[in-house]
C-alpha cells in the first residue's frame, strides 16, 4: 500500500467553504502570495459577486502586477492590468499600465488608452507626463503615434523651438518656447533649451536655468545629462555610465568630441560595465591602442605607471611605446617582489638598479634616484633585518645615498639620531660636520650640531652655532634654551677654575638672552652657586631665592640646585642649607608641569652628561610617585618613562608605566618600561616577562614600533637570553636547527651548565610546571640520542 | 582619479612654480570649507609632487596604477568648440531620456 494514500487529502479551494475561502484569501494577500490570492478571490466571486471580493481582487491583480513589472516583466505586468479592468470593471492604477506600456515599447496603444481615459486622469499630472512623453517620441521618430495622438499646438511649438535651437536661431526659439502654457506638458522644455544654449557660452547660467525644472519631471534625465557637461574628469565618466547610447550621443555632440573621442570613450564605458571591471590587462591594451587619441607622452607615463604593478605588461610596453630602460626593468622586478613579500630579493634588484644607474654617473636625475632607492632600501630592510643587525647596514646604505644626493637633512637627521642613540659620537660628528658643509642653514643640522658640540664640552664652538642660527631665527626657543646653557656650562667651568669673575661675565650674557622667567630663574639659580663657591653667602642666598621662585621651585630647581652645585665643586655640607632654605619658601608638592620641567631637565643632565642623577631622583622619589596619579596622555606618559629609564629611576618609572598600562593594557613601550622597572635593571629576566616582552615584542614589529623593537632586543642581549628569541624575526631562519645540532652534541653536564647560564634562578620555574612524565620527556630530549634505539628529538622541540 | 599630475592638470616636466601654482589654482577652485573630500584629494596630490625628489620618489616608487579616470583625463578635459547637436541627435536622446524616468519611477 503506497504511503501517500494514508495521509488526509487537502481539501481543494473549490471545495472550501466560503468562510473557510475568505480566510484563505485574506491570508494569501497578507502573506504576499498574490497570485494564490487572485485564484481564491475568483473562485469567491464565482459563487457571489461580492464588492468587498471584487475590490480586493483588484488589489491582488495590481500588487502581482507591481511584483512582475520589478522582475522586468513589463508584458506580464500590463496584462495583468488589463484582466483586472476587464473582471472588476476597474481603471485603478492607469498610470502604472500606461508607464508599462511606453516601456514594452506599446507607444500607440498607450495614446489610445490616453484618448479614452477619463478628461481627469488626461488633467492630471500623471495624465500630463504620459502626453509629453509620447509627444516626445512622436517627434523623436515613433511615426506609429500620428494617427493616435490629437493635433496638439503645443507640441509643434516644442518641435518648433528644438528645430531652431539646433539651427542655432536662439531668439526664435524662445519665441516658440513662449507660446508654451503654464500647463504645458512641454512647458519644462524652456528651462532645458535655455540650459543647452547657456552650456555653449557660461555653464554656471546653464546650472541656474536646470534648477528651475522640479525634480519628478520627465526631463529630469535629460537634465541631468546637461548638468553632467562642465563635471570635473572623475565624476564625468561615472555620470557617463548611466547613459543610453543615445544620450551619450547627444553627450559627445555637446562635448564637442570627434570620433575617435566617441570611439575611446565608448569603449571605455564597455569596459567599466563589463561584470569583470576593468583589468590592468584590459587598461593597458586601452593605453596601447588609443595612445594617439589620449596623447603619446601620457599614455606613455601611465603605462609606465601601470607596469609597477602590472609587470607582464613589459612584453608589450616594449614594442608599442619604447624600449624599456635596465634600471626600469630593475626597477619593476625589485616593486614585485615587494609585493610577493620577499624584501630581500627586491633588496638586490634595488642594489642592481642603483648600480645601473651609474652608468651614467654624471646625470643628476640619476644620482638622485641613486639616493632615494638607497634610502627606500634602508627602510626595506627595516622589516626583515633584527635592529642590531640592521644598524650597520642601515647606516651604510643611508651614508652612501648622501654620497649621491648631500643635501638631504633628514637623512643626515636619520643618520645622527642612530649614531647617537648608540654612543657611536665620533660618526656622529663626523656626519654633522658634512651636514653642516652642505646645509650651513638649515636650522635642524645647525642645533643638532650645535648640541653635539655642547655634550662634548665645546661650549663656545656650540654658542657660535646657536648664535648664527638665531640671527636668522630669532624666536627658535629651542636655540635660544642650548645658548643660555652654553654660557652657564662655560660659566660654571671658569667657577670651577677659580675664575669668578669671568663665570659672573658669562652669566650676564646668558641672562641678557633669557626670555622667559624659568630661563632667568636657571641663570639666577647658577649665579647663587657660583656665589656660593666664590664664598659670598649672602649673595648667594639671594640669587638662589630668586631664582628658585622663577623656576617655579619644586622639582626641577631642585635638581638643578643640586647638580649644578656638584658640577661646580660646592660641597654637600655647605649647599644643604641653602637648599632647605629655598624649599622652606617653595612648594612641597609637585604638580604636572613640574613633572615635565623635571623629566626634560633630567634627559638635558643625562645629555650633557651627568652621572648622579638616579641618587637625585630616589631621594625625590615619594613625590614624584604621588605625581603620577595627575591625568597624563600616553604621549606625555612615553615622555616621562623614557626619562626615568634613562637614568635607571626604577620606582618612579614602574609608577608610570603602571599607569599607563591601566590606561592602554599591552603597548610594547610600556610593557618594556614595566619589565625593566620590575626587575630593576637586573640582567635575568622571568619567564613570565619574558612572554610579556615577546608579545610586545610582536605586537611593536606589527605596529612598525622599532624603538620599542630596539629597547627589547637590547635587553634580551643583556640578559643573555638570546635563545629565548627565537619566534622573533630578524633571526637566521634556520637558527632553531644549528643550535639543536650543538645542543644535540652537548653532554647532558654541558647542557645542564649551558641551561644554568641561560635560565639561571629560572631554571627550575620552568620545568616546575610541567607534569613529571613530561618533564622527563623533556629532559629526555635534551640528552644526546642514545644507542637504544629511540627517535632523536625534534629539533623545534629543542626551544 | 589617483594621478597627481592629472589631479593638478600639469605636465610630468612641470616645475616647482608651475604645480605650485596649478595647486593655488585648484584650491580656488575647490576651497576646503566647500569641497573638502576635493580639496583634500588636490592637497594629496600637491605633497606627491611638490618637489623634484618628490615626483622621482613617487615615479620610482608609486606601486598604485593609475585608475581609468587618471588614464582618460586629457582625453575627457580637452576642452572641444561646444557644438548644437543635429535634431536627430537630439530627439533620439529625448525620447530615450523620457522613456528612462518611467522607469525609475516605476521602480
Amino acid at each position: 500500500m503506497k504511503k501517500s494514500s494514508k495521509r488526509k487529502r487537502k481539501a481543494r479551494p473549490a471545495e472550501l467553504s466560503t468562510d473557510l475561502l475568505t480566510k484563505q484569501a485574506e491570508e494569501q494577500f497578507a502573506g504576499a502570495r498574490y497570485k494564490d490570492a487572485m485564484q481564491s478571490y475568483k473562485l469567491l466571486i464565482g459563487r457571489e459577486r461580492r464588492p468587498e471580493w471584487i475590490v480586493a481582487l483588484r488589489h491582488a491583480y495590481l500588487a502581482r502586477a507591481e511584483e512582475l513589472a520589478a522582475k522586468d516583466m513589463i508584458k506580464e505586468a500590463s496584462a495583468l492590468w488589463e484582466s483586472m479592468a476587464h473582471l472588476c470593471q476597474s481603471q485603478d492604477g492607469l498610470d502604472r499600465y500606461l508607464h508599462w506600456l511606453l516601456q514594452s515599447g506599446r507607444y500607440e496603444r498607450a495614446a489610445r488608452v490616453l484618448s479614452d481615459a477619463s478628461n481627469e486622469f488626461q488633467d492630471s499630472a500623471a495624465g500630463r507626463d504620459v502626453a509629453a512623453c509620447l509627444g516626445v517620441l512622436l517627434l523623436g521618430g515613433k511615426t506609429e503615434l500620428k494617427g493616435a495622438l490629437p493635433s496638439d499646438a503645443q507640441l509643434d511649438s516644442a518641435a518648433a523651438a528644438l528645430r531652431a535651437y539646433c539651427a542655432g536661431d536662439d531668439e526664435e526659439m524662445a519665441a516658440y518656447l513662449k507660446r508654451l502654457p503654464y500647463r504645458s506638458p512641454y512647458r519644462d522644455l524652456r528651462p532645458i533649451f535655455q540650459a543647452l544654449v547657456k552650456t555653449q557660452t557660461c555653464g554656471g547660467e546653464a546650472g541656474t536655468q536646470l534648477k528651475k525644472l522640479s525634480t519628478d519631471s520627465i526631463f529630469t534625465p535629460l537634465s541631468t545629462l546637461i548638468g553632467a557637461l562642465d563635471l570635473p574628469e572623475d565624476r564625468l565618466l561615472n555620470q557617463m555610465r548611466g547613459l543610453k547610447p543615445e544620450e551619450f550621443q547627444l553627450f559627445a555632440a555637446l562635448r564637442g568630441w570627434d570620433s575617435t573621442q566617441i570611439e575611446l570613450l565608448q569603449k571605455v564605458l564597455e569596459l567599466k560595465s563589463s561584470k569583470e571591471g576593468v583589468s590592468l590587462k584590459a587598461l593597458f591594451r586601452v593605453l596601447a591602442d588609443y595612445r594617439q587619441v589620449i596623447g603619446e607622452a601620457h599614455a606613455q607615463r601611465m603605462a609606465l605607471a601601470l607596469l609597477n604593478a602590472y609587470p607582464d605588461g613589459i612584453k608589450a610596453y616594449d614594442p608599442v611605446f619604447k624600449t624599456l630602460t635596465v634600471p626600469h626593468r630593475l626597477r619593476i622586478g625589485a616593486l614585485r617582489n615587494e609585493q610577493n613579500d620577499d624584501p630581500e630579493e627586491a633588496v638586490d634588484l634595488w642594489y642592481r638598479c642603483v648600480d645601473s644607474l651609474q652608468q651614467e654617473p654624471e646625470s643628476e636625475h640619476n644620482r638622485l634616484a641613486s639616493a632615494l632607492i638607497l634610502r627606500h632600501v634602508a627602510k626595506l630592510k627595516r622589516a626583515f633585518m633584527a635592529p642590531f643587525e640592521w644598524m650597520d647596514e642601515g647606516l651604510n646604505d643611508l651614508g652612501r645615498s648622501l654620497e649621491f644626493d648631500p643635501t638631504d637633512k633628514d637623512t643626515y637627521l636619520e643618520m645622527v639620531q642612530i649614531l647617537e642613540h648608540h654612543g657611536r659620537e665620533k660618526e656622529r660628528d663626523r656626519w654633522l660636520e658634512r651636514a653642516v658643509k652642505h646645509l650651513p642653514e638649515e636650522s635642524d643640522i645647525i642645533l643638532a650640531a650645535a648640541n653635539a658640540a655642547y655634550r662634548r664640552g665645546a661650549f663656545k664652538k656650540a654658542a657660535n652655532y646657536v648664535d648664527a642660527l638665531l640671527a636668522r631665527d630669532p624666536i627658535n626657543r629651542q636655540a635660544r634654551g642650548l645658548l643660555i646653557s652654553c654660557h652657564l656650562a662655560h660659566g660654571r667651568k671658569q667657577a670651577v677654575a677659580g675664575k669668578f669673575r669671568h663665570a659672573v661675565k658669562e652669566l650676564d650674557i646668558a641672562m641678557r638672552h633669557a626670555k622667559d622667567e624659568i630661563q632667568q630663574g636657571s641663570v639666577e639659580l647658577t649665579r647663587g652657586l657660583v656665589a656660593l663657591a666664590a664664598g659670598e653667602e649672602g649673595k648667594a642666598a639671594q640669587w638662589l631665592e630668586q631664582g628658585y621662585q622663577h623656576s617655579g621651585g619644586s622639582a626641577a630647581a631642585d635638581l638643578r640646585i643640586i647638580v649644578d652645585g656638584r658640577r661646580i665643586g660646592i660641597s654637600n655640607k655647605k649647599l644643604q642649607p641653602q637648599l632647605e632654605m629655598c624649599r622652606t619658601k617653595g612648594r612641597q608638592d609637585f604638580d604636572r608641569a613640574d613633572i615635565f620641567n623635571f623629566t626634560d631637565l633630567l634627559l638635558r643632565y643625562r645629555f650633557e652628561g651627568v652621572r648622579f642623577l638616579t641618587e637625585i631622583v630616589t631621594s625625590l622619589q615619594k613625590p614624584l610617585r604621588k605625581a603620577a596619579a595627575f591625568d597624563y596622555s600616553l604621549q606625555e606618559l612615553q615622555s616621562i618613562c623614557e626619562a626615568f629609564a634613562e637614568i635607571d629611576a626604577y620606582l618612579p618609572l614602574g609608577a608610570y608605566a603602571d599607569k599607563a598600562l591601566a590606561q592602554a593594557p599591552g603597548i610594547p613601550a610600556f610593557v618594556y618600561f614595566d619589565v625593566v622597572a620590575k626587575n630593576r635593571g637586573r640582567r635575568r629576566i622571568s619567564n613570565s616577562d619574558r612572554g610579556r616582552l615577546l608579545d610586545a615584542y610582536e605586537r611593536a614589529e606589527n605596529e612598525g614600533d622599532f624603538a620599542t623593537m630596539e629597547r627589547i632586543d637590547q635587553l634580551f642581549e643583556s640578559s643573555g637570553s638570546f635563545g629565548a628569541m627565537g619566534p622573533v624575526s630578524g633571526f637566521p631562519p634556520d637558527l632553531g636547527s644549528v643550535l639543536g645540532e650543538a645542543l644535540e652534541s652537548m653532554s647532558e653536564a654541558e647542557f645542564a651548565e649551558l641551561a644554568a647560564k641561560v635560565f639561571g634562578d629560572d631554571l627550575e620555574q620552568l620545568f616546575e610546571p610541567l607534569p613529571v612524565p613530561q618533564r622527563k620527556r623533556e629532559k629526555k630530549a635534551h640528552r644526546p640520542a642514545d644507542d637504544s634505539g629511540s627517535e632523536p628529538p625534534r629539533q623545534d622541540e629543542l626551544f | 582619479m589617483n594621478d597627481p599630475y592629472s589631479i593638478l592638470e600639469v605636465a610630468e616636466s612641470a616645475s616647482d612654480e608651475e604645480i605650485n601654482s596649478a595647486y593655488l589654482r585648484k584650491v580656488r577652485e575647490y576651497p576646503p570649507e566647500q569641497e573638502p573630500e576635493r580639496f583634500q584629494m588636490i592637497r594629496d596630490a600637491f605633497e606627491t609632487i611638490r618637489t623634484v625628489k618628490d615626483r622621482l620618489h613617487y615615479q620610482l616608487f608609486c606601486q598604485v596604477p593609475p585608475d581609468l579616470e587618471s588614464v582618460l583625463a586629457p582625453v575627457l578635459r580637452r576642452r572641444n568648440a561646444r557644438q548644437r547637436p543635429t535634431e536627430e541627435v537630439l530627439l533620439k536622446a529625448l525620447a530615450a531620456s523620457v522613456l528612462k524616468v518611467k522607469k525609475t519611477q516605476q521602480q
